[in-house]
């Protein structure tokens, strides 16, 4: 009896201390312990756009991020693979991913297409957060709001005139949502279109008329209506081209063309509507020090074809392209920017100028048949680059004569040779004559292999 | 933010100063009884001295026996020559026990003198206690899966992981090393691939404390060492124990960190008697086991001529650089120059350990020095310390244990592992020019020199502590109460520096010499009150356990670029560079826990375990936080039945158990939508961009286990075999979802409502074949099958893994092309056309499904000893399928890169029957095209990678007492992966996903000292 009442005794005087602890760990068992606070080098979102500058700050991330890498979609890339596909530039790499862009044999596996995609979105997400964070946040001024709006809706919409163009039909993005997002569809090219349309219409009075920025490094209400003015050329909505060209080149307190040649692409030039500033330290434009050539090519040089498209006398084939002797062989290379680095900062990276409006205004003018305004246009690039003026007459040689006048202005820039290859349905035949194995599918870019598998909704464009 | 530090913190020192005050307020509360009970006894008899010597059957004294007054808390121990003596009852029993020998009960009957000579235990089923984690079980009674590892095990292996000492010899356990680099990274399964996309680490914890799972080395270095790994800052000569807890009756009482198992790593610990001081000395050598045949420049320049012939092309300086600009008749053998040399290693180990019956010590240091098959001086060095203490108060009920290991390593390599470029041309130029700077080819700049990641330096200093203090009190019998806390800091400072003599001259007028740091700080506590209780009555045993965990882990980074150095001299120290960029990482993670044990023994036949947890973690949103776990697990010992008691079953026991276990091996913070700052200004302005994609409504992932086994013993436990089965079924899967770019991100953290299911077998025999005076044979083996199957993704065909996965096969599944032949015609690799459309597609095509899991995988063990001389062999086999290596240089044969001496079989002409297509230099070319296809969809890609590896031998020699005095050195001659069966032609079987350093061949000597 005596070792069951002990054993009692201990299993009571157990409970009770069970317990009591017990309802003390429960206690303290609340969420309390388990709370952390935001981490201490990221900022939470909803406070972000509750003020100007965390809010300007979210929008300048943006540029930042453009020209931060030094092979990003905004920054170099576009120009080296669209030049490589096109017939603007040869591949020195031997670099598989690279090489196949020069002879039009895309995997949807190549790395370097898949950042071609994912690069754009990943900033058409951050525009997206920028204006629904603005929409839903109150207190900000109301111009300043509408500015950061107006320049998230650009980048938006420029984001998808890139890919719209490399990739076909894709899907238009407009929200944050990852639910929607993640299983959006392809949408048709017109449908695409029409979206970049009314999102640079949009822009267009909630941007400025001059520049907030030092220099031309965001862009204003002209940036707007220089890309949107593209776009209808894309369109061949030629009224509207002209309509928003001739607004762009009268804005001459802004713009007008330099008369030398060296200083287009220089940091203060009077003929930029939208450059990006170099961020990296030493460094001025990418393109200057990955195409200026000191000895054999490692990357890349310009190809035959754009060195042929010269006349003689042309200017531009002075100053912007160089040359450089190894052995006995001679090799070209694009030379719009002529510093190959520094710490002093006199280039930008142009991404819209004055030459191109006057081009698409020449181009809407002809198809419009206003042959003596495109004439006009058209010869005063021509003349700048030390050219007399075009003498033909026929629409037809007045348009051969633009194409060609684009081939040579803006060479190995933004892949602009590949994108009026392809909207003046001249890419098979010119570049089956040069690109062994070519084939009409060539005309896009495979869509990159992980966003099949990632969304089942995308399909592959025929041919691969 | 709702969180209040201050009433976290009360109510923290509310916990402690209650647990502290407690046993005092009870004691007096309780006083009565125990007071009693004491004075019953010591009137009740008559006490004398009883003292003697206890030897074993040789003769030889045995220091610190357990002796025990049975019934009673008194007892001692044996001093260094085997005497003891203690008080005892007149009509008292003494129970003599010691680890590895029978225990003997002796009754005193008044006697003062009583000898002992013990006996050795054949088997230690009964006596060894199995570390469960929160509490130790007997071996014979356990009712959870667990299998452990010694020190025996783990010295005879030249290894300074603990991964590394575990490879086959843990059934279930699928351990691969993905890099001979020292301190390179492993690839570890607990009965395979739970999670889709989450962490399938296993819980590590080490004595008491958890380890975290993230390697805190950052990416910097992470193409050398493949990532790390986190147990590297363990001295694996202090490791006493490592054991492995699989089924749900183990890993419940962990909660949601033990659905991938969990690894418990105990320390060695001091002993009583007299001082004892260990020292081991070891000196070896190691080199890559197996090369690749590889073209010479003749066939090379041969390939690369007929690739150019066959696409119609003719060389240009642009695309054939090699046979323009280059020597043909230079020839280097990458392979040899690279990573053919001789990694030396220098291991000593010492420690002093000792201590009386109420406090023992264990002080250790040891020192380990690795270099490796590099060209160039690298080296990695180890320097551990540790210190253990143990103390006991006069009455034995109060106990402090304090555990302190300290590891500071520091790891020079290459910044890049070199494995990757033995597929250079064989032509390329020669490395260094004529004045002995590196060469770049000419018109500088057109070859790679894999030289210059020489003078690139990546240095890794890691420092990492961790200490455990346990104290516990015996309230009252078999009541006790304890605190267990855990501190522990991870410090890694790394930096890469690129020099200029690394840099292309071409480029060293823009890249400047730089320099690349990361520093990290782990800090983690935790803190565990809890209390046992066990409790007798008559044949039912009842063991209890509950207990409380808290814990926070906070990890601090800083990375920093800098660049403009003075000089390269100063290129380590970041203050002397002119430009630096820092930005910073930072997380919070907290860990709060309740956790209990039930153990119900009925007449040591019949047991049955409770054990549960519920736990918080701040992982998770708010709502989201807490989630319940536990299992019960029951066996039943029927060869204790009366109608087993005689014949030659000495152990049969059935084992069952069920219960749930989770995951929460994601990031932090999932859940909040955050903004971070660029690396650069844009017009002056610094930049933000968001994080991650956020998702504040994930929850827990689960995983239900299921197991049953039995284990017998057959005559006197000689044989010893058991057998596993399990099921684990894991829902609710966390995963980082893979997303389309058109989101922006590439993943968001997310439940699926998938379902996987691992099913296995384990079967383990340890056998003692001979055992005689002077020899002894005896086997160990196991060997493990595993399956796992995809059971359930509801609309998985519109979901992101609807290419990858297929419910009803396996998560290591590669869908494929299925590979016919080389086209006699065209020389192409062809593929088959499953949906005739004429063409091989994306994803119609993938029709042949290939598994890259093991099949089955385990090891033996064979222990010969005779006299002093002691043989260990022990073989590792794995059956699984690889990458074969004709794919793994990532260029098609034709093009700029050296190939397998196997492409020379290569289609021809029209009418070649062949396997190998016809070369291409063009990205072009139709058999480009079908190169692709194989490279990253055909299942020509995968080869048999099975093998047969002699993972160590070791032969040791214990040299007798008498030749040098008192003195018995051991002296020992081992090796590791000294020979590999397989038809698997690449470098190494083990791990074939990536061109990296195979584990080493390595032969060491060495002098093990007791004195």
């Amino acid at each position: 009896m005596k070792t069951i009442d002990k054993i009692y005794d201990n299993a009571l005087c157990m409970g009770t201390y069970c317990c009591s602890i017990l309802m003390l760990l429960i206690l303290v068992s609340c969420e309390d312990f388990i709370e952390v606070e935001a981490p201490k080098n990221e900022l939470v979102g909803t406070v972000v756009f509750t003020d100007t500058k965390t809010a300007e700050a979210a929008l300048s991330g943006i540029y930042s991020q453009m020209t931060e890498g030094f092979d990003g979609f905004a920054n170099y890339r576009t120009t080296l693979l669209a030049g490589l596909y096109s017939d603007e530039l040869d591949d020195y790499s031997g670099n598989t991913d690279i090489v196949s862009f020069h002879e039009n044999s895309l995997n949807p596996n190549n790395s370097n297409l898949l950042n071609l995609w994912q690069e754009p979105y990943k900033y058409i997400y951050q525009a997206n957060s920028v204006i629904e964070g603005l929409e839903n946040t109150r207190g900000l001024d109301a111009d300043i709001k509408q500015q950061f709006i107006g320049e998230a809706l650009f980048i938006r919409a420029f984001c998808h005139f890139y890919l719209v163009n490399f990739f076909g039909d894709i899907p238009y993005i407009v929200t944050t949502d990852y639910i929607k997002n993640s299983s959006a569809v392809r949408q048709p090219n017109d449908e695409i279109y029409s979206k970049i349309v009314a999102d640079l219409k949009e822009a267009i009075p909630l941007l400025p008329d001059f520049y907030v920025s030092d220099g031309r490094a965001r862009p204003n209400t002209y940036a707007a209506q220089a890309l949107l003015a593209r776009v209808y050329l894309y369109l061949e909505d030629w009224e509207n081209a002209h309509l928003l060209t001739t607004s762009v080149i009268g804005t001459t307190e802004h713009f007008e063309l330099e008369t030398n040649l060296d200083q287009v692409f220089l940091k203060d030039s009077r003929e930029a509507i939208w450059q990006l500033q170099p961020v990296i330290d030493g460094l001025n434009t990418v393109e200057g020090f990955a195409f200026i050539l000191y000895g054999v090519p490692r990357n890349s040089a310009l190809s035959s074809n754009v060195l042929d498209a010269f006349d003689d006398g042309d200017l531009r084939k002075e100053s912007w392209i160089g040359t450089i002797t190894s052995d006995s062989d001679t090799y070209f290379y694009p030379y719009k920017y002529q510093v190959f680095f520094g710490s002093d900062l006199t280039e930008y990276y142009m991404v819209l100028r004055l030459a191109e409006q006057y081009l698409i205004r020449a181009e809407a003018s002809a198809q419009l048949n206003n042959i003596e305004a495109a004439k006009a246009d058209l010869n005063v690039i021509r003349n700048r680059a030390g050219l007399g003026d075009f003498l033909g007459n026929s629409k037809a040689e007045l348009l051969e004569a633009i194409y060609k006048e684009r081939q040579r202005e803006l060479f190995a820039e933004w892949g602009h040779r590949w994108f009026d290859l392809k909207r003046t349905g001249k890419a098979d035949a010119v570049l089956s004559v040069l690109k062994p194995g070519w084939q009409s599918t060539d005309t896009l870019f495979p869509i990159p292999q992980s966003e099949l598998q990632n969304n089942p909704k995308i399909s592959q464009n025929p041919g691969y | 933010m709702k969180n209040s530090p201050i009433n976290t913190g009360k109510g923290l020192l509310y916990v402690l100063v209650m647990l502290f005050a407690t046993p005092i307020f009870s004691n007096a509360l309780t006083s009565k009884v125990w007071f009693c009970s004491k004075t019953v006894k010591v009137t009740a008899f008559q006490q004398s001295e009883v003292h003697g010597s206890i030897t074993d059957v040789n003769g030889i004294p045995l220091a610190g026996v357990s002796i025990m007054v049975k019934g009673t808390q008194k007892g001692t121990t044996s001093d260094f020559d085997g005497n003891y003596s203690l008080l005892a009852d007149n009509n008292g029993v003494l129970v003599y026990s010691f680890i590895s020998f029978k225990t003997r009960e002796i009754p005193v009957y008044g006697s003062n003198e009583i000898n002992v000579v013990l006996e050795t235990d054949i088997t230690t089923l009964d006596t060894v206690e199995i570390n469960a984690g929160y509490y130790t079980v007997k071996e014979k009674e356990r009712t959870g899966n667990i299998s452990r590892i010694t020190a025996k095990d783990i010295e005879k292996q030249p290894v300074s992981n603990p991964l590394a000492a575990m490879q086959g010899r843990i059934p279930g356990v699928y351990i691969q090393q993905q890099s001979g680099v020292p301190g390179g990274s492993f690839n570890i399964q607990v009965r395979g691939r739970n999670s889709i996309a989450s962490g399938n680490e296993p819980l590590y914890i080490v004595n008491g404390v958890p380890i975290n799972t993230e390697v805190i080395t950052s990416n910097i270095g992470k193409s050398i060492t493949g990532g790390g790994n986190p147990l590297s800052g363990i001295d694996l000569n202090d490791v006493e124990s490592i054991e492995v807890l699989k089924d749900a009756d183990a890993t419940a009482i962990y909660g949601s960190r033990g659905a991938n198992g969990v690894i418990l790593i105990t320390t060695k610990k001091g002993h009583v008697g007299m001082t004892r001081f260990d020292l081991d000395i070891q000196t070896g050598m190691g080199s890559v086991a197996n090369k690749l045949e590889l073209l010479n420049s003749q066939q090379y320049v041969m390939m690369r001529e007929e690739a150019f012939a066959n696409d119609g092309i003719s060389p240009t300086t642009a695309n054939a650089r090699d046979l323009l600009l280059w020597d043909p008749n230079r020839y280097t053998d990458w392979q040899g120059e690279l990573i053919g040399g001789t990694a030396y290693l220098t291991n000593l180990q010492g420690a002093v350990s000792g201590g009386s019956e109420l406090t023992s010590f264990r002080i250790g240091g040891g020192l380990r020095e690795e270099t490796t098959v590099f060209p160039g001086n690298f080296n990695y060095q180890k320097a551990s310390g540790h210190v253990n203490l143990n103390h006991y108060s006069e009455d034995k009920r109060f106990q402090v244990r304090f555990l302190g290991n300290y590891v500071s390593e520091v790891n020079g390599l290459p910044s890049q592992d070199l494995t990757s470029f033995i597929f250079l041309p064989p032509v390329t130029p020669k490395v260094f020019d004529d004045n002995g700077d590196l060469n770049w080819g000419p018109e500088g700049g057109t070859f790679e020199n894999p030289y210059a990641y020489l003078l690139t330096n990546y240095v890794a200093k890691t420092k990492t502590f961790i200490s455990n203090m346990l104290l516990s009190y015996v309230l009252l019998k078999g009541l006790e109460i304890k605190v267990g806390t855990g501190y522990t800091t991870a410090d890694a400072q790394e930096v890469r520096t690129t020099p200029s003599d690394a840099i292309n001259p071409a480029y060293l007028t823009f890249l400047k010499p730089e320099s690349n740091f990361y520093d990290n700080h782990t800090k983690s506590w935790i803190l565990e009150p809890q209390i046992d209780y066990k409790l007798n009555v008559g044949k039912h045993v009842f063991n209890a356990l509950i207990g409380a965990t808290f814990q926070q882990n906070t990890v601090e980074g800083q990375y920093t670029y800098a660049t403009d150095f003075a000089s390269d001299l100063l290129l380590e120290d970041v203050s002397s560079a002119n430009t630096t960029r820092v930005s910073a990482n930072y997380t919070d993670y907290k860990y709060q826990a309740v956790f209990g044990r039930l153990n119900y023994t009925y007449g040591d036949r019949y047991i049955v375990n409770l054990t549960g947890r519920r736990d918080g973690s701040s992982r998770f949103g708010p709502g989201n936080r807490f989630a319940n776990f536990g299992a019960i697990g029951t066996a039943w010992i029927f060869s204790n039945e009366p109608f087993l008691k005689e014949g030659i079953l000495s152990l049969g026991k059935l084992r069952a158990s069920y219960g749930t276990t989770g995951n929460d091996q994601i990031g932090d913070y999932r859940y909040l939508d955050t903004y971070t700052a660029t690396d650069y200004p844009y017009q002056g302005i610094t930049g933000l961009h968001p994080t991650r994609l956020f998702n504040p409504v994930y929850g827990w992932e689960t995983n239900k286990k299921l197991e049953a086994a039995i284990d017998l013993g057959f005559i006197k436990n000689r044989i010893q075999f058991s057998a596993s089965w399990y099921r684990n079924r894991s829902s609710n899967q966390l995963v980082g979802y893979p997303l389309p770019s058109s989101t922006g991100f590439s993943s968001i953290q997310n439940n699926l409502a998938a379902k996987v299911e691992n099913t296995g077998i384990e079967l383990e025999l340890n056998t003692i074949n001979i055992d005689t005076d002077n020899f002894k044979w005896t086997i160990s083996a196991n060997i493990s099958f595993p399956n796992n199957e995809l059971l359930e993704y509801p609309d998985l065909e519109n979901s992101s893994y609807a290419q990858i996965y297929e419910v009803g096969k396996s998560l290591g599944l590669e869908r494929s092309f299925h590979f016919m032949d080389v086209n006699p015609q065209t020389g192409v690799y062809m593929f088959g056309d499953v949906d005739s459309d004429g063409a091989i597609g994306y994803p119609n095509d993938l029709q042949s499904l290939i598994s890259l899991d093991p099949d089955f995988y385990g090891g033996i063990g064979n222990t010969f000893s005779y006299k002093g001389f002691q043989l260990v062999m022990f073989l590792q086999f794995v059956k699984q399928l690889g990458y074969d290596p004709l794919f793994s240089s990532g260029t098609a044969p034709g093009r700029t890169g050296n190939q397998p001496i196997e492409v020379l079989n290569r289609w021809q002409q029209v009418g070649d029957n062949t396997s190998i297509q016809q070369f291409t230099q063009s990205t072009a070319s139709d058999a480009y095209t079908e190169y692709a296809n194989s490279y990253y969809y055909g299942d020509n890609r995968f080869t048999d990678a099975s093998f047969v590896r002699l993972k160590t031998v070791s032969l040791t020699y214990q040299v007798p007492k008498g030749i040098l005095g008192n003195l018995s050195p051991e002296i020992y001659v081992q090796g590791q992966n000294l020979l590999t069966i397989t038809s698997y032609k690449g470098l190494d079987p083990e791990y074939s996903g990536s061109l990296s350093l195979p584990p080493l061949r390595m032969v060491t000597a060495g002098l093990r000292l007791t004195f």
